[in-house]
């Protein structure tokens, strides 16, 4: 059984403990020093002392008697009163040590429990719960505690509130400004097209004809891409919950990979009989994601290497580029919405891979060597 | 009965404090168990206190005063009481003669006795003489014993409880007699 002693209970057994001791050792003295006090009268022989002794008169006789009675009487009282006296000590020592411990620990509560609702409102705020207000009430040291706290919680919800207005405000501008950019770009060969169309459909009809399924083609195109984008702002927003399957996550690698591996060096390898329960459309998607990614940053030479590794029961799903690396100082931010480092994209790619990732209970990681390579990493259950 | 509720906690919490804190010893005073027999047309009901004053009582008994234990035995025959009684065992100590005189209330007789274990002896040992019919075979026996106050050289009266750790000494006790000796 583990016996967990908490720092208040350990404090109280300490205190009961050296105050008992002291106790004992208090009242073992006192009833050693009250022993002393009769035994030199208890060891004379005063009866036999006195019956030996002749008495001229009957009257001498009656007095030395009553003598006797009246000593005896009074050893059996000092002999009564030492265990009395002793009883009784007893007694009060035993209600001394249950008053003291009953306001020992009502005070020692009283100074630790605030203490112990700091380290709560603590735990709140680290929580995010910046409204965690205490009251100000007890010594007034512990109510002066209270009050720097309150008025650093109140600081801190301010400075919240402040820093998320100003995040807020720079997360729409960036968005505005990005959006407008990725919208701004198929409606350029759009209206070019248009333009195009128009003049020549006014100038020359033939030139028209010649012109109009590929301007056309153009415009299609681009729709398209107006579609995808719309689509990937779409998927990040929405709320994600997996269906669970299980599968073999080799086989469906095989079959992400199999359009591309006539264009590019993708090797697959690693555990052909593992299993994983995951949502397999999130997994295409996942993959799918970092896969692009990865072709975008390597020449068509480069190799890509997509590892299967089985540890215990953990299966590593590794991607791995020849590209650039990512430096240090980007590595963090790749996974927050909106970064992006392409021409192309809006940065919603590695933020929806990251959540993907995360509703199916897995680990992402990113690993970079700067000039070498970039490895991806999702840790998941092996069945 | 509210009193005797109170009385039971205080003693019952003094008992608690001394065996705690106090070194006084005191002393566990109990019964020995109750022995029954025929006699003439009666029953004796014999016991003995024990453990009961080993400690802390020589100074006491030699006092000179008159030391007083009071028992109060109950006999009960088929749940009803057959007999309730009080009597008394007192110890007197002449310091001039060191004698102890021994007055035993049932049996109407007085010991004189300079013998200090003698005296234990005596005022330890009960023998109870039932006179009365006894018409079924089961009989319970409940005696219980108590040392009275005692007043010394001053007016204040001591509670000599304190050195039996305020408990009286019970017993209470089935005795089974046979058929046969009843029809005798």
């Amino acid at each position: 059984m583990n016996l967990k002693i908490s720092f208040r209970v350990s404090i109280i057994l300490l205190f009961l403990a050296l105050f008992i001791s002291s106790l004992l050792l208090f009242n073992d003295f006192f009833n050693s020093q009250l022993q002393r006090i009769n035994t030199p009268f208890k060891n004379i022989e005063i009866d036999k002392a006195i019956a030996n002794l002749s008495f001229k008169t009957a009257e001498d006789e009656q007095e030395a008697s009553k003598l006797l009675n009246h000593f005896r009487a009074s050893l059996a009282t000092t002999e009564i009163i030492q265990k009395e006296a002793k009883v009784y000590s007893g007694f009060y020592l035993l209600l001394i040590l249950l008053a003291a411990s009953i306001l020992f620990i009502l005070t020692f509560y009283k100074i630790t429990k605030p203490l112990h609702e700091l380290r709560q409102a603590t735990s709140k705020i680290k929580e995010g719960d910046f409204q965690v207000k205490l009251p100000e009430t007890g010594f007034s040291e512990i109510r002066e505690l209270k009050h720097s706290f309150n008025s650093m919680s109140q600081e801190l919800q301010s400075t919240q509130e402040k820093l998320i207005a100003a995040e807020k405000d720079m997360i729409w501008k960036e968005l505005s400004r990005m959006l407008a950019h990725e919208i701004k770009n198929p409606l350029t060969p759009i209206q070019l097209s248009i333009q195009r169309l128009e003049d020549k459909y006014l100038t020359d009809h033939e030139k028209f004809n010649e012109i109009f399924p590929e301007a056309i083609k153009i415009i299609n195109q681009e729709v398209k891409n107006l579609y995808n984008l719309a689509a990937s702002i779409s998927n990040f927003a929405k709320n994600i919950s997996p269906e669970f399957k299980i599968f073999n996550p080799y086989e469906v690698l095989q079959d992400i990979i199999s359009p591309y591996i006539h264009k590019y060096n993708i090797f697959l390898e690693g555990c052909r009989s593992c299993n994983i329960k995951f949502d397999q459309i999130h997994f295409y998607q996942i993959v799918t994601n970092i896969l692009q990614n990865a072709i975008d940053v390597s020449k068509l030479e480069d190799d890509i290497y997509v590892n299967l590794m089985k540890e215990n029961n953990k299966l590593n799903l590794q991607i791995i580029d020849s590209g650039k690396g990512i430096p240090a100082t980007e590595i963090k931010k790749i996974f927050e919405p909106y970064y992006s480092k392409k021409k192309k994209g809006i940065g919603l790619g590695l933020a929806l891979v990251k959540k993907l990732v995360e509703v199916n209970g897995a680990k992402l990681s990113v690993e970079s060597k700067l000039g070498l390579e970039t490895k991806f990493n999702i840790e998941m259950e092996c069945l | 009965m509210l009193e005797a509720l109170a009385s039971k906690v205080v003693s019952g919490i003094m008992a608690f404090g001394m065996m705690l804190v106090a070194s006084t010893e005191g002393n566990k005073a109990k019964f020995s168990d109750l022995n029954a027999s025929y006699l003439n047309n009666g029953i004796i009901i014999e016991t003995k206190l024990i453990d009961s004053f080993q400690n802390d009582f020589e100074q006491i008994f030699k006092s000179g005063k008159t030391i007083i234990i009071d028992f109060n035995i109950e006999i009960k025959q088929n749940n009803e009481v057959l007999k309730n009684d009080s009597f008394a065992h007192s110890v007197t100590y002449d310091p001039m003669q060191q004698i102890y005189q021994v007055e035993i209330e049932e049996q109407e007789e007085t010991i004189f006795t300079d013998k200090y274990r003698m005296m234990l002896e005596k005022i330890s040992i009960i023998e109870y003489y039932l006179w009365e019919k006894v018409t079924g075979p089961n009989l319970e026996v409940k005696i219980e014993a108590s040392l009275r106050n005692l007043q010394l050289s001053t007016d204040k009266n001591y509670n000599l409880m304190l050195l039996w750790r305020y408990r009286k000494p019970t017993i209470k006790q089935k005795l089974r007699i046979g058929k046969n000796e009843l029809e005798n």
